[in-house]
């Protein structure tokens, strides 16, 4: 018995071992992008020391400096911004279309839009972007980033999966009351989905504050650059890939999320359950 | 967003009030209009300060035009010109080019014909730049830097290893010198074996007067034996461990520059910017430079690297004031060994030549006179095909078999085999 | 309007079915007014717009000679008969596969694994475990990821090989040799995505009444023996839809390889995403690009439709045989 407890003991401790090891493996990266964000640049490719020999905040402002860093938080944040607001507010309507209504082809609708998730983007991302250019004018303006991906499958099946639980009585008896569908899906529908809301709302806010091939693609223009095209226009040739500003960029647009993953987990890990398994 | 989409945009009323103001613009004299002409260049560092250098000069003589730069580097300034040539929109009044990706560039019909303006310069110029800068008897941009090659080396590494600079004549005596280097732990020259961008090849064909591609344009890469014999030379190089195996233009290159772990760069003349600027400053005065290594005891001394032209855009609505700026930054004797003198990227306005400039000493090789030997040089550099209008392509599929050379992963006849079947199938050359 | 007040608690059972089929009707008045089709809608004008007309239109394309600039110029088949000798696109194709085979199924055991311990009573502080964990996928695919591994990685100040250094291994050629960048590679994807597909795995076995493992405790099986015979089977819709995921995520991989290692060395981590880029933004090889894209699109259906085919073949097999 004395035994049995003891290797259970052994067991649980490598259990720890094994999750700690992981995690900081999960961790040591933004770690060490911090820690090198503070480093003066020689402190870097010296890589003697693990934490800066003299701290400096000099590299955040050569991001601020040299590159067009504020405007691009600023294309970021509202790009992002209105892109999770448009998408919000379309997949939470598709999902209450096919999640509370029954229609002719209702199934065979919703098997398509599911089926649409295996067109990757980069198959369409060559006329995709001959459309912008050419069709509709959209190179170099925010609406290429905000609007085609606006109502996607994704969220619409986890909107969807939300919806379900919603009991039919309270709609019904909206209807009853009079109120007008639109109304219903704005005053009902919506305040009920609120926790679903926050969940996609992360998941797409995200998506877009790190997407990266679709606006290198649609914007040329250094003042229409986004956090991730500020970065990546810091690498050389020709002249030296300045790290240490590079480091300190990422952790600029990293931080934002960090702060919002810590603040909004518990939502975001419960959404992301939520918008799996039932599938 | 240009005029025509605007016109678009705000429909027939504005279009009548635009044109109302376009006659009144005309009605009070040009003289309005040009005086806030702006000029949008495009170019990244060192060739923004090399232009910014003769700018002062310019403003005095052009009050009327302003200046505007914006910094981008080579690779996006292609992408975006190919993509605004789509729309026909997005460029700038002037772009820098790499003489590389120059043809990629007049192919596209985006760039403005100068035939005319730069007719009287066609002497002064050297020749082998205006091959590159004509189509069909058009000059579409105008020459700036050549890229004469020679070798640099480390004084004190050299005097360490008993080695006498002058005593490399031929790239056997390259690989001599290579093997006593070896002894004490330093590379001759660096050459990654992973990373590999195929330049430093480039540049050995080009002394050969060899490249990817024979005069008519066919791909020559796998029926040349003195181009395989060349790959296979810097084969037996990695082979001896006499390459040191680091990527060009990454932070341990820089630091193997700076600390001595690296005797030689066969590079171009424009390198010493790059040296004296932010890569090596304190290793001033123990550089010196010598011809680049010959293949035959009396061939080529030289190749050309890299090198840079000015290019107008078809699409800028400033074409005059365009043609003032590159006529003052390249075309004026004074401004280019001015421009020489302040970045070391070497002009190819043989007029510039004859500046005092060229005869004195250079504090960073060591008080050497440098600049007339690049002069010497620069004169000699062989007609060679290394760039094309399918450059980019024809170096990255290089690059990627040289890579798999250089890991040991197929034989220097199947890499040239390889790269020259997969240019031909995406060239559509034969 | 007593009756519809939804507080009312005290209505008799009589009342309920005349009630319901009232509303129901109310429903289907709404329905019959078009109300879902106009709420789904969107989506199905946006995604004809920005999915299948680019679909059509590419494939319109493929069959063509353009470089962005001019009138394109028919040329049938020669894109794809080109293509077909594309070694270094199938050399990306293939790229995807090796990775997929370097990461993939140690990540999958991993969220398993992982999965399993933060469900059982075993492991406290299981919040904080899962937010470690999951940390990463807020910086999956970005480009400041990608600079900060090839920093920890660089062959001599990354602090990857001072680890290994101080551990006494010899220092490793991370993106220096062309098995070593797919590893680096499929570690860096593996951070980004293990916390995700952990999540997916935990949402999967939360779903599982606990009663079935402690039966088979109860049958005396040991915790080896119920996690390979009693979770994962009941687990496998879960595991498959990651693994497809996965697929999916490396075929597309585009950020990663292009900032990482730019595809080398020597191609080794190039991929089909990379190629098309390459080829229309570089290259301007318009059409060439598309028939790429096509293919590309070929491929994955066909992957997620085999896997899809073989997982309920099995399915049936097993229900046959049950």
């Amino acid at each position: 018995m004395t035994f049995a407890v003891r290797r259970d003991h052994v067991a649980r401790i490598a259990v720890y071992l094994v999750l700690a090891a992981i995690s900081a493996f999960m961790v040591f990266p933004f770690v060490w992008m911090l820690v090198s964000s503070l480093k003066p640049f020689p402190e870097i490719f010296s890589g003697a020391h693990f934490l800066p020999e003299h701290w400096t905040l000099h590299n955040f402002a050569s991001f601020f400096h040299q590159t067009n860093a504020a405007r691009a938080l600023w294309n970021s944040f509202y790009i992002a911004t209105a892109t999770t607001a448009l998408s919000l507010f379309l997949c939470a309507l598709g999902g209450y279309g096919f999640a509370k209504f029954r229609f002719p082809g209702r199934t065979l609708l919703f098997a398509f839009v599911i089926a649409t998730l295996a067109v990757p983007f980069a198959a369409i991302v060559v006329p995709l972007f001959v459309m912008m250019r050419n069709t509709f004018h959209w190179v170099d303006t925010p609406w290429p980033l905000i609007v085609p991906s606006a109502a996607n499958a994704f969220g619409i099946f986890f909107m969807r999966q939300y919806m379900l639980s919603i009991p039919d009585e309270i709609l019904d008896a909206a209807r009853v009351d009079g109120a007008s569908e639109p109304r219903i899906f704005l005053r009902v529908v919506l305040p009920v989905c609120a926790p679903a809301l926050i969940s996609l709302g992360i998941i797409v806010f995200i998506a877009s504050w790190n997407g990266f091939l679709w606006p290198l693609v649609v914007l040329p223009s250094p003042q229409h650059w986004t956090l991730p095209l500020v970065l990546r226009s810091l690498q050389g040739p020709p002249g030296r890939t300045p790290y240490d500003v590079l480091m300190a960029g990422s952790v600029v647009s990293t931080l934002p999320l960090v702060i919002g993953f810590l603040v909004f987990q518990r939502r975001l890990v419960s959404g992301i359950m939520a918008g799996t398994v039932k599938g | 967003m240009d005029g025509r989409h605007m016109l678009r945009r705000f429909g027939g009323r504005s279009a009548a009030a635009v044109a109302f103001v376009v006659a009144l613009v005309v009605a009070t004299g040009a003289g309005a209009a040009h005086r806030s002409t702006t000029l949008t260049i495009w170019c990244w560092t060192p060739t923004d300060d090399a232009l910014k250098s003769a700018d002062a000069g310019f403003t005095k003589a052009h009050p009327d035009i302003s200046l505007n730069y914006v910094q981008i580097k080579p690779a996006d300034v292609y992408q975006k010109l190919q993509l605004g040539a789509a729309a026909g929109s997005g460029f700038p009044d002037v772009s820098c080019l790499e003489d590389s990706h120059l043809a990629q560039f007049t192919k596209l019909g985006i760039l403005a014909d100068i035939t005319k303006q730069a007719a009287p310069y066609k002497k002064q110029i050297q020749a082998y730049k205006w091959t590159q800068e004509t189509v069909n008897g058009h000059i579409y941009a105008f020459p700036w830097d050549a890229g004469p090659m020679a070798l640099f080396y480390r004084r004190s590494v050299f005097k360490q290893a008993h080695i006498q600079p002058t005593s490399i004549h031929t790239w056997n005596d390259f690989y001599k010198a290579g093997l006593k280097l070896k002894k004490l732990g330093i590379p001759i020259w660096l050459q990654s074996k992973a990373q590999n961008d195929a330049r430093f090849f480039e540049d050995l064909l080009w002394q050969q007067g060899l490249g990817y591609v024979n005069a008519k344009g066919d791909v020559v890469l796998d029926k040349s034996p003195k181009i395989l014999s060349t790959l296979e030379f810097m084969g037996k190089m990695w082979n001896a461990g006499l390459f040191g195996d680091l990527a060009e233009w990454t932070d341990p290159w820089y630091k193997a520059i700076n600390d001595g772990k690296v005797a030689t760069l066969p590079m171009a003349a424009w390198m010493g910017t790059f040296l004296k600027s932010w890569l090596a400053p304190k290793t001033s005065g123990d550089w010196g430079v010598v011809p680049l290594p010959s293949w035959t005891p009396h061939g080529a001394q030289t190749a050309n690297d890299g090198g840079s032209s000015l290019a107008i855009m078809k699409s800028s609505s400033n074409a005059a004031a365009a043609w003032q700026y590159v006529q003052w930054h390249l075309g004026r004797a004074d401004v280019q060994a001015h421009t020489y003198q302040q970045t070391d990227l070497f002009p190819s306005l043989e007029s510039a030549w004859r500046s005092p400039y060229m005869r004195q000493p250079d504090p960073y090789y060591g008080g050497q006179k440098d600049r007339l030997l690049f002069e010497q040089l620069a004169r000699k550099i062989p007609v060679a095909h290394v760039y094309s209008s399918d450059y980019e392509q024809m170096d990255s599929l290089m690059s990627a078999e040289l890579q798999k050379y250089a890991l040991g992963k197929e034989t220097a006849q199947q890499a040239l085999k390889n790269a020259a079947n997969a240019i031909r199938s995406r060239t559509g050359r034969s | 309007m007593a009756v519809l007040d939804q507080s009312s608690d005290s209505m008799s059972p009589a009342v309920r079915p005349t009630r319901t089929a009232g509303r129901l009707s109310l429903r289907r008045r709404a329905t019959r007014a078009g109300w879902p089709l106009l709420f789904v809608a969107p989506f199905f004008v946006l995604f004809a717009l920005f999915s299948l007309y680019p679909l059509g239109f590419s494939l319109w394309l493929s069959f063509r000679d353009w470089s962005l600039n001019g009138p394109a110029r028919w040329i049938g088949l020669a894109n794809y008969r080109a293509l077909f000798h594309d070694s270094l696109f199938w050399q990306s194709m293939l790229n995807c596969a090796l990775l997929f085979l370097v990461y993939v199924p140690l990540m999958t055991l991993l969220a398993l694994v992982l999965a399993v311990l933060l469900n059982s009573r075993y492991v406290r502080l299981q919040g904080l475990w899962r937010t470690l964990l999951f940390l990463p996928y807020i910086m999956s695919g970005t480009v400041a990821a990608a600079f900060t591994f090839q920093l920890m990685l660089d062959r001599n100040a990354g602090y990857a090989n001072k680890f290994l250094g101080f551990l006494g291994v010899s220092p490793v050629p991370w993106l220096d040799s062309t098995w070593w960048a797919r590893i680096s590679l499929g570690l860096l994807v593996m951070w980004a995505w293990l916390g995700y597909n952990m999540l997916i795995m935990l949402a999967g076995l939360q779903a599982i009444p606990p009663e079935l493992a402690e039966a088979a405790r109860v049958d005396g099986a040991g915790p080896i023996r119920i996690f390979a015979r009693v979770t994962v089977p009941l687990l496998r819709p879960v595991i498959v839809f990651s693994v497809t995921l996965s697929i999916i995520g490396t075929f597309s991989l585009f950020t990663e390889p292009l900032l990482l290692t730019n595809g080398g060395p020597a191609n080794a981590t190039t991929t089909p995403v990379l190629q098309i880029w390459q080829n229309t933004f570089s290259f301007l090889r318009v059409g060439y690009s598309a028939a790429m894209s096509w293919i590309y699109f070929a491929v994955i259906v066909v992957l997620a439709l085999t896997q899809y085919v073989l997982v309920s073949r099995r399915d049936r097999y097993l229900e046959a045989r049950r």
